[in-house]
């Protein structure tokens, strides 16, 4: 039976995340978005569980649903989408954990990862010639002769908190002729020889989210680290993205409201020949046209976490989801734009910062281009 | 009808596109994240005699059209925005507020033909435009000079010209008047920095009792005047900045490999380049038409409000493809095309924004019909 009414649980840990964001983080929102890393505010989140949000609750984890955790992330983007993003990135390692990880693994990493002994998790799957062609990788783990341990060579890139990750989700080959299917997944630990942070991105947005390259260097990892069984580690990465493309939907939709609510807020006080046409039906249509699509993407969104928490497999509706929210939020952003007053137009307002942020949702977790590709896949056969 | 350019404009055009080659697109990327600044460039500029553009010859100027302005604005802005800004601002809107009032003191216009100095004009105050009621900068006469008092924001140019013009409310309505801003009763600072069109000097200037050197006279011919070519400007420099990004993407999408192939390879890029080339060549067909109209001198059209309002979206369009051309990588400060999505969202302060135009565009056709 169709319901649209989100559970008492998961209005619950909506809340949590809402009375957190508009409060402690509301004040901090500034700061981390003119460069500093959002270490207490992570900290926090990890105190009130929301770095685990759908891990169990004995972990440290919220025992949430994939319809919460969108919910969570939203409210926390709507503040400030670098803790937002430093926060799915460690929820989706959690969750890959919890769902390949044996119990070892999960008794070991997850309690850190979640309490916030570890400041984040961190994923790395992209390196510089390998984008959307994600299974093009090269990094490679050997096995030692004796079977013990890994030796993990090479470079990636764009990688979110790799420098302050606890644990790292590694994928490498370990059979460097197999494309997709030649890839395995490693939790590694950053403490390890041969674990080094190459440069910081300087971005356009995200300013409190670090972004950086990594290089391994005879780097071993023990073979109890090895996530899941050799060979599914593509599919590690493709299950982790089905689940964060909805958090980036969601995340987006943050933003986008951020932007909408920060140029409705300043129309009562605009004046002149610019309240008329702020007061008129070109902005209220617009707003409408905002509102509407943020709706619906929202929808899409939730659909897409639904079907996830069903068990049911959603690679489509969570890729119809990223790229509707995404290209919502652009369309959002860039409109609130055009409507806001010039002193909105500061690289640190509230629209500034939210036109930079929402840019990378379309490129990061897969392109728009490559959720086509995934929804076309699916829709026309022979593709 | 003859859509070439004359041989005074192709040197124009190709003399820029030579300088911005040289000495503007790489320091632009160090100018825009604050190492540096531009003086150099302009100090460059106007020793080539590019900062008189429309001033007659006798007062040393170049006596050029708006047209060549145009052409000339739409070369520096591919190479940077914020220059090109300031380009446009002393020549169209300082400079051009002083030629259009009617100013004939050879001596005093010199320098600022020359750009030996630059000259700004503070008209708008934050949202409302000069021609707005509520101005409300005040200029009061006290024997023969005149004393002005209030505030303009995000002024082009307000740090470094030596003088503004500052267009202010009087009993007998707005007027224009040619302040020294180094004399007393003004402070400037610079605003607050924008989300792009970081390299503008911009500032807040305040007025407390200051003393105008000269009276322009009434504000509003000249005002509409400067607008209008405001408006022109922000359209050259939109196709400039969208000239940019359409070759960066390009470029990028020739070189970058995913799946084997250059990603050019790729339809959904093919289509996004195809669909920017298209657009970008007809935002500057009504750019130039719109600066051909201005400079047949006739009565005010409405080419330049459908020329602003087509090419600031469309460098919107063209900015925001390119940078998707170069997925994570056009994130980064380390690809102008990050500096072009920025600069083309903030356009808009140079100019009115396209919505305040359609209003225009829709009163004036109304008019018309
Ligand atoms: C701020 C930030 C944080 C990030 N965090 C992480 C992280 O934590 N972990 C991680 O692993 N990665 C991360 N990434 C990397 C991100 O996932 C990649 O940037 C993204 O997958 C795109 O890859 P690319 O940048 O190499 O672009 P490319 O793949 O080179 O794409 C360039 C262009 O070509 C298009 N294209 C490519 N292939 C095709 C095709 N077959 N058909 C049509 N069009 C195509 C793309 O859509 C795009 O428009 C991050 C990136 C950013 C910017």
């Amino acid at each position: 039976m169709m319901d649209f009414q989100a559970s008492d649980d998961e209005l619950r840990i909506q809340t949590l995340a809402r009375d957190y964001a508009r409060s402690t983080l509301a004040e901090r929102a500034d700061a981390h978005n003119r460069g500093a890393f959002p270490t207490e505010s992570v900290r926090d989140l990890a105190g009130l569980g929301l770095m685990g949000i759908k891990s169990p609750v004995a972990l440290g984890g919220l025992g949430g649903t994939n319809v919460a955790y969108c919910m969570a992330i939203r409210e926390i983007a709507q503040v400030c989408a670098s803790t937002a993003v430093t926060m799915a990135v460690t929820n989706m390692v959690g969750d890959m954990i919890m769902k390949f990880g044996d119990e070892a693994q999960q008794a070991r990493w997850l309690p850190p990862l979640l309490s916030g002994a570890f400041t984040a998790g961190s994923f790395a799957l992209s390196e510089p010639g390998a984008g959307s062609d994600a299974a093009s990788l090269s990094a490679k783990a050997v096995l030692s002769e004796d079977g013990s341990h890994y030796v993990l060579d090479g470079t990636k890139m764009w990688i979110t908190s790799g420098d302050v990750a606890g644990v790292v989700l590694v994928m490498a080959k370990t059979q460097p002729d197999w494309g997709a299917k030649g890839i395995s997944a490693f939790l590694v630990d950053p403490k390890a020889a041969g674990f080094e942070v190459g440069r910081h991105e300087q971005k356009m947005g995200l300013k409190g989210s670090s972004t950086v390259s990594l290089r391994f260097e005879g780097l071993k990892v023990p073979v109890e680290d090895r996530l899941g069984p050799e060979g599914i580690g593509f599919k590690v990465a493709m299950t982790a993205l089905d689940g964060g493309r909805c958090g980036i939907g969601a995340q987006a939709l943050g933003i986008a409201q951020s932007a909408l609510d920060a140029v409705l807020a300043e129309l009562p006080a605009r004046k002149g020949a610019d309240r008329a046409l702020q007061t008129g039906q070109a902005t209220s249509f617009r707003v409408a046209d905002m509102a509407t699509r943020m709706e619906a993407a929202w929808l899409m969104v939730q659909r897409a976490c639904a079907l996830h928490d069903a068990g049911v497999r959603m690679s489509r509706e969570a890729a119809m989801a990223k790229v509707f929210a995404t290209e919502t939020a652009g369309f959002v952003t860039r409109t609130c734009m055009t409507l806001a007053s010039a002193s909105a137009l500061q690289h640190d307002s509230r629209v500034g910062r939210a036109y930079r942020d929402a840019r990378v949702a379309r490129i990061y977790e897969g392109t728009s281009e490559v959720q086509r590709i995934v929804i076309a896949r699916e829709l026309v056969r022979g593709l | 009808m003859d859509f070439t350019l004359t041989e005074t404009q192709d040197m124009i055009r190709d003399t820029v596109r030579s300088f911005v080659a040289g000495q503007v697109r790489e320091p632009a990327l160090r100018w825009n994240e604050g190492h540096g600044d531009a003086a150099g460039a302009l100090r460059a500029l106007a020793d080539m005699g590019l900062l008189g553009v429309l001033a007659p010859e006798r007062a040393g100027g170049a006596e050029l059209d708006a047209l060549s302005l145009a052409v000339m604005i739409t070369e520096l802005a591919e190479g940077d925005a914020g220059l090109a800004a300031m380009v446009a601002h002393h020549n169209a809107q300082g400079l051009g507020f002083l030629l259009r009032a009617g100013f004939t003191d050879t001596k005093a216009l010199r320098p600022f033909a020359a750009g030996k100095q630059l000259l700004c004009l503070a008209a708008a105050e934050g949202e409302a435009h000069a021609d707005a009621p509520d101005l409300s900068t005040r200029a009061t006469q006290a024997g023969d000079t005149w004393r002005l008092t209030g505030a303009k924001r995000l002024v082009p140019l307000g740090n470094r010209a030596s003088h503004a013009v500052v267009v202010a409310a009087t009993e007998s309505g707005a007027r224009g008047f040619l302040v020294d801003l180094s004399g007393e009763g003004v402070t400037r600072s610079a605003s607050a920095p924008l989300v792009g069109l970081r390299s503008c000097d911009l500032a807040d200037l305040r007025f407390d009792d200051a003393a105008a050197t000269h009276d322009l006279g009434p504000a509003a011919e000249a005002l509409a005047h400067t607008r209008a070519l405001g408006r022109l400007c922000a359209a050259a420099m939109a196709n400039g900045v969208a000239r940019a990004a359409q070759a960066a993407g390009v470029t990028y999408t020739l070189e970058r490999k995913q799946f084997g192939k250059p990603i050019a390879r790729f339809q959904p890029l093919q289509w996004q380049t195809a669909d920017s080339a298209t657009e970008l060549e007809a935002a500057e067909l009504l750019t130039w038409r719109a600066a051909w109209t201005l400079a047949q001198g006739t009565a005010r059209s409405l080419d330049v409000e459908k020329a602003a309002i087509f090419a600031l979206e469309t460098v919107a369009r063209v900015t925001d493809r390119a940078l998707q051309m170069h997925g994570g990588y056009g994130y980064t400060v380390d690809f102008p095309v990050e500096r072009h999505f920025r600069d083309a969202a903030t356009l808009r302060v140079l100019a009115d924004g396209t919505d305040v135009q359609r209003v225009a565009l829709a009163r004036g056709l109304a008019v018309q019909a």
